[in-house]
């Protein structure tokens, strides 16, 4: 029984991740709008979104956009699937930078100039944030002793009280993944329309939306595991980490590539080595 | 009409395009955007990219230059799609009448849905327009195959 429970309650997760992803999603706009005293769209607006791209027509401009398109989802899929069954970090920070290479190439692979500049940021984003995960997945590692999320979380300090550095970098890298103001360089709406997504119509443009409602949520959910066993403290701070992240993509103006990588290498790096005196001590 | 058609008249997303208009109607269109007006509410989402866009709502008469790019855009918006004409100036030429640069008005290139006559627009005008122009879109059917003209 216990053996069954072990296999089904990570694949319900896994089936309810995009439904999370839609509605952070959702809450995402509306909030946003009330804090520019709008009203905002329902909170399911990316519902309809997602089902009105389905039923688009889809052209694209050569075979490798959708195959690189499947293949970005597959692997954001994939590491979802191994975060949730509890295998191992290092995997997981592997398939997360594999299928934003995906996306990358993607937007390679089309003539278009926005397509091709966006990928550029993209490239140089995922150079600046993935040196600062593999930094925190590495840590996490040290001071557990292993890398085996189910045995990570086989703990009765939480993470956060050990590694408390590392959670701020871990804002940093929700804040760019989410692609808010002032890190939304590689898809900057009004400058480069939507950077490597440009050349993808109709249903290809929905795998992305899909697979961007699963990393969302995964990134949140790898901030979780660092309160574990206290999820609910973990799930206050969570919520309140998004309402700010929200306020200051309104108050905020966006960064240029050259800003990023210099905040994500000073302020980022010398919070890992905060934490790694910390550590050490 | 099935489920998937009402889902998808909640998320028209408009591609603004303005082929040499004086700026008036393009400054009302941006208007609707804003907290009074707030067409967000109903899913509208002001697409710069047209490969992703719905609606597409042309300001201005078409100018000489202004022609091919608006072609292009037209022939990248995939179906089903809907085309607005904001402003007299677009619906009919309008003050633009008789000028050389000109060789609009809109309907002399690409079939219109919508007309939205005015100078410079409301934006209440806007909106109802554009709430037709979900009417007509709704309607439309992607049958697997671009529509030829």
């Amino acid at each position: 029984m216990t053996d069954m429970a072990s296999y089904l309650v990570p694949i319900v997760l896994l089936l309810l991740f995009p439904l999370a992803g839609m509605f952070i999603d959702g809450f995402d706009r509306k909030i946003t709008a009330h804090m520019q005293s709008r009203i905002g769209p329902p909170v399911i607006q990316p519902f309809y979104d997602f089902f009105k791209l389905m039923g688009k027509e889809d052209f694209a401009v050569n075979p490798y956009t959708v195959i690189f398109a499947f293949a970005h989802l597959s692997f954001t899929i994939t590491s979802v699937g191994i975060f949730l069954f509890g295998q191992d970090l290092i995997v997981l920070f592997f398939t997360i930078t594999l299928a934003e290479i995906f996306l990358i190439m993607g937007g390679f692979s089309t003539r278009s100039p926005y397509s091709y500049l966006g990928s550029f940021r993209m490239l140089i984003q995922l150079v600046a944030i993935e040196t600062l995960f593999l930094c925190v997945v590495a840590l996490a590692g040290y001071v557990s002793g292993t890398f085996i999320i189910s045995e990570i979380i086989k703990t009765h300090t939480p993470l956060i009280v050990k590694l408390p550095f590392s959670f701020i970098v871990l804002v940093i890298i929700l804040f760019v993944k989410m692609e808010k103001s002032p890190f939304d360089i590689p898809t900057a709406k009004g400058e480069i329309i939507s950077g490597p997504f440009m050349e993808y119509t109709g249903r290809w443009y929905a795998l992305f939306k899909l697979a961007h409602w699963f990393t969302i949520p995964l990134i949140m959910g790898i901030m979780l595991m660092f309160f574990l066993p206290f999820w609910y403290v973990g799930a206050i701070v969570l919520v309140l980490i998004f309402l700010a992240i929200l306020a200051i993509d309104n108050i905020a103006t966006r960064l240029t590539y050259k800003e990023l990588v210099k905040f994500c290498f000073s302020v980022g790096i010398f919070l890992i080595i905060l934490d790694i005196i910390k550590v050490m001590i | 009409m099935t489920l998937l058609d009402q889902m998808r008249a909640k998320s028209p997303w408009i591609l603004h395009y303005n082929t040499g208009a004086c700026n008036g109607c393009d400054i009302e269109v941006l208007a609707c955007l804003t907290p009074r007006y707030d067409v967000e509410r109903f899913g509208i989402i002001n697409k710069g990219n047209p490969k992703q866009a719905d609606i597409f709502v042309v300001t201005g008469p078409v100018t000489k230059k202004s022609k091919k790019p608006l072609m292009n855009l037209y022939n990248q918006l995939p179906e089903p799609k809907v085309v607005v004409a904001v402003g007299t100036c677009c619906v009919e030429k309008g003050i633009y009448d008789s000028c050389y640069g000109a060789v609009g008005p809109l309907d002399n290139f690409i079939k219109v849905d919508v007309y939205v006559p005015g100078c410079a627009v409301t934006p209440e005008a806007i909106i109802d327009g554009i709430v037709d122009a979900i009417n007509i879109w709704k309607e439309r059917k992607y049958r697997g195959k671009k529509n030829e003209e």
